[in-house]
């Protein structure tokens, strides 16, 4: 007890955390969360992505669904204004860029846009504020012409308000269009670039990429240390780390039968550097060109959030009807335990994903037994069962 | 919270064992509860406390331990009776900076740790110790060490001899009559992984108490967490049956309760 007078008692101050960009604070725990840009996936992780943690999803085969995920996570960060920093080894990170899904209400006020003969000067004035708001004023102007039925809802404005930018969390994205490369030029995203330096313990290409993000976030002042008036998260995201183009031997070391702690040690450091700053990473691995099963553990172990996309293309599974419904399994390994004691409990770990035309969801694994006689699937009526 | 696992432990909540060396191993995904358990109960009881945070930072600690009901943040700046080692920082700025070649004047405990040698990683805990020691003055109390997990150090390419030998030391520094200490070491466990393996089997030859934590052999399950099992180890110093204890567990944010197998509210 230091002094009597003053009471332990605190009213539990409001921390304003709501007013950067694309956040929300978690319903369990209380953290700073974003969005992956797939909602169905942040339902399930918890409500989103905690800041200051690691996602790492384990890449499917031929890994065409992990980096649809990572178009997401990278689209969601610009309909945000979050910075980005993107790295990869094959250098398709700017081809990714180039390529991502336009979210639904952009689509719309594009189309609004159109309509209306003089286009908002978009000079000084980035257009994602205008959708993201949905700001009745400029909704307005396209409904100029005077309704002829139903004029009372003459002045409401077209696109449903969303109350102010810093609420808005998760968007909606059309995979059958891309993003309009104005707003993606306009927003912050950083290249990595691995280079060969010279030998070193660790492989050299983690240190360079471990050094840049690190740059990255002292720069950009994403250091929770760092004061600046603005706040805004960066986004990391690092496609197919551990592949053989990064130097990485299945897990093995070169010389000898001993594990190669590279990557564990990369992640750990990585964690230590986030952990200090408002910013979240994305890391896609191909878990299955590790040879070493202990050594996929380990890094599991050292990231926060893992999932597993378990495609069915090339598997017997794409054939089976029980699961024609879906693309492939989605396994939960790990949940994150950052501030809290039990991570977010999921009410059941048989999920499934699913790539429509528009959109890439996450369902929950329901197996229809009773087999309508099928569209698609002719030849056997009696499907084989294999769990 | 506290009672209920008390109970398990066997433990008079007023008095914490000394010179013992506790060992938990942790085979699933959500056994941190442990560590969190122990560090309140040395807060509860006002032992001296060095933490060694090597897979999470003060910060998570913290929260967690708020939400326990003790302020792990006072207990060091205010109480000086917790030593925390950012541990998971330092080993993460040794990696930073030995990618840049910046020569540190001070030899960092992690980059030698990697090089096979553990001393300096002994003589900062021993400081903090003495540290302790000094403060504690009059309090006749023994201190605590605690290690959170352990296998970081296996998983970052520290070689398992070495974490032998780090280990070994440890102990013997601790219990050492001086400071009649006790240890309380968690890893990570997988079958699959056979240095950590070997790990534990010395460590279970070392430890008076050792805890393993499993899931649930039959899956996922949202009201029974996991298994834990005890074993007590027969000791010179402090001759006790060899018993072993086994219970289930359900976790909530701030609580975590206890029931025989098969006992689960969701059950009955």
């Amino acid at each position: 007890m230091s002094s009597l007078s003053t009471t332990s008692f605190r009213k539990k101050a409001r921390v304003k955390i709501g007013q950067i960009l694309g956040t929300k604070p978690s319903l369990y725990n209380n953290q700073l969360l974003i969005s992956t840009g797939i909602p169905s996936l942040d339902h399930v992780i918890g409500g989103g992505l905690a800041v200051g943690t690691v996602l790492l999803v384990e890449e499917d085969t031929y890994g065409s669904y992990a980096k649809l995920m990572l178009k997401y996570y990278v689209a969601e960060a610009v309909m945000t204004k979050q910075s980005v920093f993107l790295c990869s080894a094959d250098g398709s990170v700017r081809q990714l860029v180039k390529e991502l899904p336009a979210a639904v209400d952009e689509v719309y006020s594009q189309a609004a846009t159109k309509m209306t003969s003089s286009p908002v000067p978009s000079v000084g004035h980035p257009p994602t504020s205008k959708q993201v708001t949905g700001d009745p004023s400029s909704t307005a102007t396209s409904t100029d012409e005077k309704m002829k039925i139903a004029w009372r809802y003459q002045n409401s404005p077209k696109v449903q308000v969303v109350p102010s930018a810093g609420t808005q969390f998760g968007h909606y994205y059309d995979l059958t269009k891309t993003m309009n490369a104005d707003i993606v030029d306009r927003s912050d995203i950083t290249y990595g670039s691995p280079v060969e330096v010279g030998q070193m313990s660790m492989n050299p290409h983690y240190c360079q990429l471990l050094q840049e993000i690190k740059n990255k976030i002292e720069a950009g002042c994403f250091g929770t240390g760092q004061e600046v008036d603005k706040r805004s998260v960066l986004r990391i995201g690092i496609h197919s780390l551990g592949s053989p183009l990064w130097g990485e031997n299945g897990g093995a070391c070169s010389k000898g039968e001993n594990l190669d702690p590279s990557l564990p040690l990369f992640l750990l450091a990585l964690r230590g550097v986030l952990r200090t700053a408002f910013a979240t990473a994305m890391i896609t691995m191909p878990t299955h060109l590790f040879s070493e099963r202990v050594f996929i553990h380990r890094v599991q172990r050292l990231a926060d959030t893992v999932i597993r996309l378990d495609s069915f293309a090339g598997s017997d599974k794409e054939k089976n009807a029980v699961f024609k419904e879906y693309h492939g399994l989605l396994h939960l390994l790990q949940l994150p335990r950052l501030n809290s004691l039990v991570p977010a409990q999921p009410e059941t770990s048989d999920l499934a994903f699913k790539l429509r035309r528009k959109k890439f969801t996450i369902e929950l694994l329901f197996v229809c037994v009773c087999n309508s006689s099928g569209s698609g699937c002719a030849s056997n009526t009696t499907a084989d069962l294999s769990f | 919270m506290l009672g209920e696992i008390c109970q398990f432990f066997a433990i008079d909540s007023s008095n914490f064992p000394s010179n013992d060396h506790i060992i938990i191993g942790n085979r699933s995904c959500q056994s941190d509860f442990l560590v969190h358990f122990f560090l309140n109960l040395c807060e509860k009881q006002n032992r001296p406390v060095v933490f060694l945070g090597l897979s999470q930072s003060f910060g998570h600690y913290n929260s967690v331990g708020q939400k326990l009901g003790n302020n792990l943040g006072s207990a060091r700046d205010e109480r000086k009776s917790l030593v925390f080692l950012e541990s998971l920082f330092d080993f993460s700025e040794s990696i930073a900076s030995s990618s840049t070649f910046r020569s540190t004047t001070a030899p960092n405990p992690f980059v030698e740790l990697l090089k096979g040698d553990s001393t300096t990683l002994l003589k900062s805990i021993n400081a903090s110790l003495e540290t302790l020691a000094q403060i504690q003055t009059g309090i006749l109390s023994a201190p605590v060490v605690i290690i959170d997990d352990l296998s970081v150090l296996l998983s970052a390419g520290v070689a398992p001899e070495c974490l032998l030998l780090f280990v070994n030391s440890l102990h013997e520094l601790v219990t050492s009559p001086r400071i009649k200490g006790s240890l309380i070491i968690s890893l990570h466990l997988d079958k699959e992984d056979e240095k950590a393996e070997e790990l534990w089997a010395y460590l279970t030859h070392l430890s008076t108490v050792k805890v393993q934590v499993t899931d649930l052999a039959s899956g996922y399950c949202r009201d029974v967490h996991g298994e834990m099992h005890a074993e007590w180890r027969d000791s010179h110093d402090k001759p006790r049956k060899s018993i072993t204890r086994h219970t289930q567990f359900k976790l909530s944010d701030k609580n975590i309760s206890l029931f025989a197998p098969g006992m689960s509210a969701a059950v009955l």
